[in-house]
């Protein structure tokens, strides 16, 4: 039903582009010459559009998956492989094979076993050579994994290597091979999930709390220009834990004096500096939280008022991290407020996208050698 | 005409029209539009539930608002347009309503949709087909044209726990890059050993992906549904604005300078064009000059303006559907041209006022 209406002619409601008739054609080079006109025009007006294109286009543009096709399916073409080789066409000889991996596969395990345990053995008596052999993420410090049982007498039990070791919160923080974080108690579920999940997948992508707002896809080359001169600096983009924003912009030559304007999600004035002649200004009453607010700045020149940014210049927006939010930031930062992969976790998924770069960059400093780390803190930076 | 619109555009007496414009609305759009609604997976498989019925009761109530306003023009002047097949336009314009409100309100998600669906119709590893029945279905290459059975309780079981999946599957990174996505899709077929909808597929992938949209504030729907309209009633008030406009209209791109002129029409569907030489904006020449038409030829199409969509298509060589699409472009350029200078202009009789 949904293949039949998309291709039901319609002049009603408002033109955006369509995959299969605009996105998929435009990336593969197969639009009709009508087709690439309609494309081409409508992203110079539309940035979700805009946003939709560029993205299919940078992705075409990524190198495929490392694992070829003939590896993929393991399963279903070891099915298929078996009855077409002739070789196995004999039951008793595919049986012998199937014999002989078994006792392969057993031999392996015996022998990653026994290593394993020699391993642990060689951390429990402090060898220099253990650390060689761990593979996984590991901290600095060579003396993190002496526990406390190891440290005495007692006999060694074999025990569950972490998946990942990390120099956080005072001590150590452990991912277990599940997956599950180990050392920090008191973590609302949640959070404790964004966290694993960090981990896991080593990334954090753009921050849920900002994607509903526009990247700036879209914007005029000829405007753009005008933008570097004379433009809001900060916030910009942002939610912000203070209810007092500072607003921060660049300077324009020869201004007699500017005026901050601040406006609610429904374009209604909320706040003005009045002429002010400094390029930063502090609102003295406070903002409500969990709002969305947008500002522009205007500046004097020669009798005439510029106004920065203006249609079609993305607006310079900003948020006020709401009540609950800043309830449970300061709960936490009772609970887990020297973890900075805690915080900075937090911190991404509300929009605090500088204070989670900046907890990330203390947690790398003490984790030189992570890659997760690494790997986590270029995904902020990627945003 | 559609002869279920009759009665109803016939109808002399105000009130028998609003009876039969209430049948219609209850009768006929009511139920195609929540069976469409109803349909989509993500307005139903959201994980917050109270969020998805929001958005489903917002949008119901907005299509059924543009219907209406739409069945009042056609009846006030049917040279608005005549609607050959209402249910068919119903289910398209509530078709079209969703498809825009969700890409919308979860723009992260809809670029993944389309990243998956690039990547499962460029992979040879996997195929994308339609199915009657359940839209489009996705999985190996070697299931293809096979029926979606999407495993629910697989799903959901990935759902819940989705890094202990990552970790059970081996996967050594999770994320939207195309490898990644490819060894992602790899791993998750393998796991439901079945095609799937691509409707729950993208679900999916946001979920374990973490891509996750959280719009801060609701949309403004009716702004967001509503079609780009240039306030041609403003133009046309100032002689100079409409010196400007014809200005602008000479500068779009030929195919689109032609789409919109031929069909040149205001909200109550009466042509413009011949506005612009009575009010010395343009001679007739340079209109079939600026739609590259010779004179005489152009002479004869005159008085059958506005012409057509079908018309169009045939000059243009397009179809109808592009000829549309042209005419929304161009006008969504006029229109944001022209707004600068209608802000200005009132701006400036502001501040003589």
């Amino acid at each position: 039903m949904s293949k039949h209406l998309s291709q039901f002619e319609s002049d009603e409601g408002p033109f955006h582009l369509d995959y299969e008739q605009h996105l998929e054609p435009y990336v593969d080079g197969n639009a009709s010459d009508i087709d690439r006109e309609i494309v081409d025009s409508h992203i110079a007006l539309c940035s979700r559009c805009a946003d939709e294109l560029k993205d299919l286009l940078a992705f075409k543009q990524q190198p495929v998956a490392a694992l070829t096709g003939d590896t993929r399916v393991t399963s279903s073409r070891w099915k298929q492989w078996l009855p077409q080789s002739p070789s196995l066409s004999s039951p008793a000889l595919a049986m012998a094979i199937v014999i002989g991996v078994l006792i392969l596969a057993m031999g392996v395990l015996l022998w990653t076993t026994y290593r394993a345990s020699r391993r642990i053995e060689r951390a429990a008596t402090g060898s220099p050579e253990s650390d060689k052999h761990v593979e996984k993420e590991q901290p600095a410090s060579s003396t993190e994994h002496t526990s406390p049982e190891n440290s005495s007498n007692l006999p060694t039990l074999p025990r569950e290597e972490p998946l990942i070791t990390l120099n956080d919160a005072g001590g150590h923080i452990l991912v277990n091979q599940r997956g599950q974080l180990e050392g920090l108690h008191e973590l609302p579920p949640d959070l404790k999930k964004d966290v694993e999940r960090a981990l896991a997948t080593r990334r954090l992508p753009g921050s849920p709390a900002l994607t509903a707002w526009s990247t700036g896809a879209g914007i005029l080359r000829s405007e753009l220009a005008d933008q570097n001169t004379f433009a809001p600096l900060e916030p910009m983009d942002v939610v912000i834990e203070t209810d007092r924003p500072k607003f921060r912009w660049q300077a324009l030559e020869g201004a007699r004096h500017y005026i901050v304007t601040i406006y609610d999600a429904k374009l209604r004035e909320v706040g003005s500096s009045g002429p002010i002649v400094e390029t930063e200004w502090t609102i003295p009453n406070s903002l409500e939280r969990g709002v969305t607010y947008s500002w522009q700045i205007s500046a004097l020149k020669d009798d005439k008022t510029i106004v920065s940014p203006k249609p079609p210049l993305r607006e310079a927006r900003f948020r006020i991290l709401d009540q609950r939010a800043v309830v449970t930031l300061a709960k936490l930062k009772e609970s887990a407020g020297s973890s900075h992969l805690v915080m900075g976790v937090f911190y991404w998924k509300h929009g605090l996208i500088e204070e989670s770069e900046r907890e990330f960059q203390a947690l790398a400093k003490a984790n030189p050698n992570s890659t997760v780390v690494a790997e986590l803190l270029a995904s902020i930076r990627r945003r | 005409m559609d002869y279920l619109l009759v009665q109803f555009i016939e109808a002399t007496d105000e009130e028998q029209a609003d009876l039969w414009l209430v049948n219609l609305i209850d009768e006929h759009a009511v139920p195609i539009v929540r069976e469409i609604l109803g349909s989509s997976r993500h307005l139903h498989l959201n994980n917050n539930r109270a969020t998805s019925t929001q958005d489903a009761s917002d949008l119901f109530n907005d299509i059924i608002t543009n219907l209406l306003s739409r069945l009042r023009i056609i009846k006030s002047d049917r040279a608005r347009g005549a609607i050959a097949d209402f249910r068919g336009y119903i289910a398209a314009t509530a078709y079209n309503a969703c498809n825009l409100y969700l890409r919308q309100k979860y723009p992260r998600r809809a670029r993944l949709k389309n990243r998956l669906r690039y990547l499962l119709s460029h992979d040879s590893t996997f195929a994308l087909w339609t199915n009657e029945a359940s839209g489009l279905i996705c999985g190996f290459a070697q299931w293809r044209n096979k029926g979606a059975a999407s495993p629910q309780r697989v799903l959901e079981k990935i759902r819940q726990d989705p890094v202990e999946w990552i970790q059970t599957a081996d996967l050594a990174s999770v994320g939207i890059e195309r490898a990644q996505l490819s060894n992602l899709l790899n791993a998750l077929f393998q796991s439901c050993g079945s095609p799937l909808q691509l409707d729950d597929l993208v679900n999916i992938v946001a979920d374990i992906c973490y891509e996750k949209d959280q719009p801060d504030e609701p949309l403004d729907t009716m702004t967001q549904l509503a079609a780009p309209t240039l306030d041609l009633e403003i133009v046309l008030e100032h002689q100079h604005m409409l010196a400007l406009l014809w200005q602008e209209v000479c500068e779009l791109p030929s195919r689109q300078r032609l789409a919109l002129l031929l069909n040149f029409k205001d909200a109550r569907g009466q042509d413009l064009l011949s506005l612009l030489p009575s009010t010395r904006t343009a001679t007739v020449e340079q209109i079939a000059e600026a739609l590259d038409f010779p004179h005489i030829e152009f002479l004869r199409l005159w008085n059958k303006l506005p012409l057509d969509d079908a018309t169009i298509a045939g000059l243009l060589g397009a179809t109808r559907q592009q000829v549309i699409n042209l005419r929304k472009c161009a006008r969504e350029r006029l229109e944001r041209r022209m707004s600068a200078v209608i802000a200005k202009s009132s701006v400036g009789n502001g501040s003589q006022g």
